[in-house]
């Protein structure tokens, strides 16, 4: 299935990095997601990553990595990084590893 | 005490599924799969599915980058069902864990430029009853993990249906 539910998307508004996650984030379809961002935070003056998981039906603890990291980074260059559209399984995910307290969700359409 | 003879004249009580993955990242959602149909004749609840998948994620991930540093070779998977209880057994001859006790404790990772969050053995240990580590430096490492699923009434009651 090369299917682009398996894939992560991306969308520049203006500042704002849109990262439409796929329908599972894992070790595996999360590859290139740093490289994409750091390359758009760099050229393109991005201030701000939105994560959508509107799409999101599975994640595991490399998605937090990924959060944690891109945090972490946007943070450095006075940046921020925000969750978008987070249903039942992945807010699971992200309490129990204390994602919320850290990176605001908008509860909202990105 | 019949409803109970037809359950087990369908499903016997102990059985296992066997099956070997090559250590690459896009077998993690096939072993994922895999597991899950598995356990679909357990009559598992839906978070019960998905706590499960994503245990066995964390397992499969840590064997496939850690243990082989993704060159392709085997990862060995036993499912087996003993009445409600699911064991799922992930082991692989790779490189071993140094400090089990530290490798277990959360945030710790020896992958920090990789972006991985030391958070698998804590999502394991979250989403399974028990999880048990056994490694060897140089030899690999097996991890064990139980976990009960559905109650024997959600088993009795879609029996009586």
């Amino acid at each position: 299935m090369a299917d682009q539910e398996y894939e992560t998307m991306y969308e520049i508004r203006e500042q704002e990095l849109i990262v439409r996650l796929p329908r599972e984030v894992d070790h595996h379809s999360s590859q290139g997601i740093r490289e994409v961002t750091e390359y758009c935070a760099r050229e393109g003056k991005i201030r701000k990553i939105v994560f959508d998981f509107a799409r999101t039906e599975f994640m595991d603890s490399t998605g937090i990595g990924i959060l944690l990291g891109r945090y972490k980074y946007m943070k450095a260059l006075g940046g921020t990084v925000a969750l978008a559209n987070v249903n039942g399984r992945v807010q699971r995910i992200l309490k129990i590893a204390g994602i919320f307290q850290i990176i605001p969700n908008l509860e909202r359409e990105a | 005490m019949e409803t109970q003879a037809i359950r087990n004249s369908r499903v016997p009580e102990r059985e296992t599924l066997y099956f070997e993955i090559e250590s690459y990242s896009h077998n993690e959602q096939l072993a994922r799969v895999i597991t899950a149909a598995y356990m679909t004749r357990m009559n598992p609840t839906v978070e019960e599915t998905e706590d499960v998948k994503t245990a066995v994620s964390e397992a499969v991930t840590n064997a496939i980058i850690h243990g082989y540093r993704e060159s392709g070779e085997s990862v060995r998977i036993w499912v087996s069902s003993q009445g409600q209880v699911l064991t799922v057994t992930v082991e692989d001859s790779g490189t071993g864990i140094a400090d089990v006790e530290q490798a277990r404790q959360p945030l710790f990772t020896t992958s920090p430029d990789k972006e991985r969050s030391g958070m698998g053995f804590t999502f394991m240990e979250t989403f399974m009853d028990s999880v048990e580590v056994e490694s060897e430096l140089g030899r690999g490492t097996r991890v064990v993990m139980m976990k009960k699923i559905g109650t024997e009434d959600s088993v009795w009651m879609k029996q009586e249906d």
